[in-house]
């Protein structure tokens, strides 16, 4: 694999390891891939600010001084790049990103540079204490979201295809005979199943459950502690709301920019008129639970949830979405 | 792929000022490319408009379609309205739509159109009223109401009172407090709804303005024997994107600068009940 990859000559990220603000890095030339991916080696930032960086210039002006307006328009693009070893919550995350921001009309910036991403995701050996994949319609083995799908078995690696996307990638793979085949798959499974989790909750009645929840009381409840830092969305694999701002240069030019942005800012949703939809924080945390339970689903047909647990794990007043929504949503 | 974030630049055709300089000033800014409007739009919908340096902001389109021209009434109130109170005729202007769906002005044909306008809230509904103005052999009428703080807030002042000399729809003004010289109605708009008590036989309602005027006009409509598919509203949500991505206009989820900003009363129940004004 690492050979086979080294050829292609496209950047390749990979996990940092467990906890790091790293996040995914780039693998240093000659560097060794990953062997086995798990809570252990998941970092504490997700990859989807290598599509969609916090901060990406959407155009440039410049403006006359009798009025003229020059717009350049920005290039979203990026060298060619694979993410190798994403756990299957970070895989995943990549087809709530893909149907929030292509469907209908395509967001540019994630657009342009999502086109130039693959992603080899790997089957997950250690669920974490706040992970819980299993209750949002995933697994540890789950390839949602991978262009390939790599399984570590022992010494060996099984290779499976999930897309065409890599398909470049796939050929060196087959030529060298990593590709596995369906009886092979099959056979290694068994050895990614999940530990009993912490939180599980039924995903089918979540829906009409979290529906019928909307003017509960609990919200007050669950919100109490909140101190509306949006840590729990800036680390989502899945979270994507942004600002757009203009940075003046001078008086006559700047950029405009696009930002990442939290539904739990008090500001988030403030009109100029003053008017705020959104202005109690049990409203901006009940935005966030049925933005990704409820509102999304009906959208896209799946959660904006992948289960990683990391709004949980980073959460400094302890507010637990998983509980929150057994609550709500009926647990097992 | 076209980037939706690439405004088009055009000009400010002409500019009309609405109400007098102050913190509150109402400019009407006519905008056209080579004759022409920059873009084609329906009754209701919204464009991103452009202050460089300072940001954008949502502005609806405040006449009916027409393919010449597209018209902004714009309320000095934030960053980006107050740099665009120094625009100046014959200058540039960027804006990009249009966005957002619209009021369903087909669907209505046949029936009486009643607007029911709040302030600076005029404005989207002034892109139906026109419509029908210019097309009076398709409706059975047209009744306005509009009010404003003070005769001085009141915009479009011409326009209206030219519609009512001859008798293209019967307008009914108002202004919140008395004031000497002024021989219209005095109270909230909703007052001067419910004095007037339009029939809701063979009508449909639509009504902007501040979330109270909103939510109160929608009381008087429902006790006038209006039924919910008969009332439409367009809400007013913070936009930043304006093609359903940025994540901060929702009701539910519907994204109100995509399937937005025009509701009729009965899909907006159907949604949660956030979509409905506060109380």
């Amino acid at each position: 694999m690492e050979k086979a990859l080294a050829e292609t000559g496209w950047r390749v990220m990979v996990p940092s390891g467990a906890g790091r603000k790293g996040g995914y890095v780039e693998l240093r030339a000659g560097g060794r891939l990953p062997r086995e991916c798990g809570d252990h080696t998941k970092p504490s930032t997700p990859p989807k600010g290598l599509v969609f960086p916090n901060n990406e210039e959407l155009l440039s002006y410049v403006l006359g001084v009798k009025g003229e307006i020059e717009v350049g328009p920005a290039s979203h693009t990026m060298a060619r790049t694979v993410l190798y070893g994403t756990p299957p919550c970070d895989t995943a995350s990549f087809r709530a990103l893909d149907s929030a921001l292509l469907k209908d009309m395509a967001e540019p910036g994630y657009a342009g540079k999502r086109g130039l991403l693959g992603v080899i995701g790997m089957a997950c050996s250690r669920a974490g204490r706040w992970c819980f994949c299993t209750s949002v319609g995933l697994s540890p083995r789950s390839n949602i979201g991978a262009d390939l799908m790599v399984y570590p078995d022992g010494d060996d690696l099984l290779v499976e295809r999930v897309s065409d996307r890599l398909d470049g990638l796939w050929k060196r793979l087959e030529a060298g005979a990593a590709g596995a085949d369906e009886k092979a798959l099959r056979a290694v499974e068994g050895k990614f199943v999940p530990r009993v989790l912490n939180f599980v909750f039924e995903a089918e009645k979540l829906a009409d459950a979290l529906e019928k929840a909307f003017g509960s009381p609990y919200w007050k409840e669950f919100s109490e502690r909140c101190v509306s830092c949006g840590i729990c969305t800036f680390l989502c694999p899945t979270c994507h709301c942004f600002d757009i701002t203009d940075v003046a240069k001078d008086e006559l030019s700047g950029k405009r920019l696009r930002t990442w942005d939290t539904c739990q800012f008090p500001e988030f949703t403030g009109e100029t008129s003053a008017h705020n939809p959104r202005k109690e924080r049990w409203a901006r945390q009940r935005q966030r639970v049925l933005h990704k339970f409820l509102y999304h689903p009906r959208n896209h047909g799946h959660m904006m949830c992948t289960g990683c647990g990391r709004c949980i794990r980073y959460c400094p007043v302890d507010i637990n979405i998983a509980e929150g929504v057994m609550r709500l949503g009926g647990s097992k | 792929m076209k980037d939706e974030y690439i405004p088009v630049v055009t000009e400010v055709a002409d500019i009309r000022t609405e109400t007098p300089p102050g913190d509150r000033m109402i400019r009407t800014l006519r905008v056209q490319k080579e004759g022409k409007a920059p873009f084609a739009h329906l009754p209701g919908q919204c464009a991103m408009i452009s202050a460089f340096g300072r940001g954008e902001a949502m502005i609806s389109i405040a006449c009916p379609p027409n393919g010449e021209y597209l018209e902004f009434s714009i309320l000095l109130q934030g960053a980006v309205t107050t740099d665009l109170q120094y625009l100046e005729k014959g200058e540039k202007i960027a804006l990009r739509g249009p966005y957002g769906n619209s009021f369903p002005v087909d669907e209505w044909k046949g029936r009486r159109v009643i607007v029911v306008g709040g302030g600076i809230g005029i404005a989207p509904l002034r892109s139906v009223y026109g419509h029908v103005v210019r097309h009076p052999a398709d409706y059975a009428g047209l009744d306005i109401f509009y009010g404003a703080r003070d005769s001085q807030s009141i915009i479009y002042k011409q326009e209206l009172f030219d519609l009512l000399e001859k008798r293209k729809a019967n307008v009914h003004l108002s202004i919140d407090r008395p004031e000497p010289g002024w021989n219209h109605f005095v109270g909230f708009v909703a007052a001067n709804l419910t004095r007037a008590a339009p029939s809701p036989q063979n009508a449909v309602a639509i009504t902007c303005g501040p979330p109270i005027h909103i939510t109160v006009t929608l009381d008087v409509l429902k006790k006038l024997g209006f039924s919910e598919d008969q009332v439409y509203t367009t809400l007013e949500r913070k936009m930043k994107c304006g093609f359903g991505k940025c994540g901060r206009c929702n009701i539910g989820e519907v994204y109100t600068c995509v399937k937005g900003p025009v509701f009729s009363l009965a899909r907006l129940r159907r949604l949660l009940p956030e979509g409905l004004p506060d109380k």
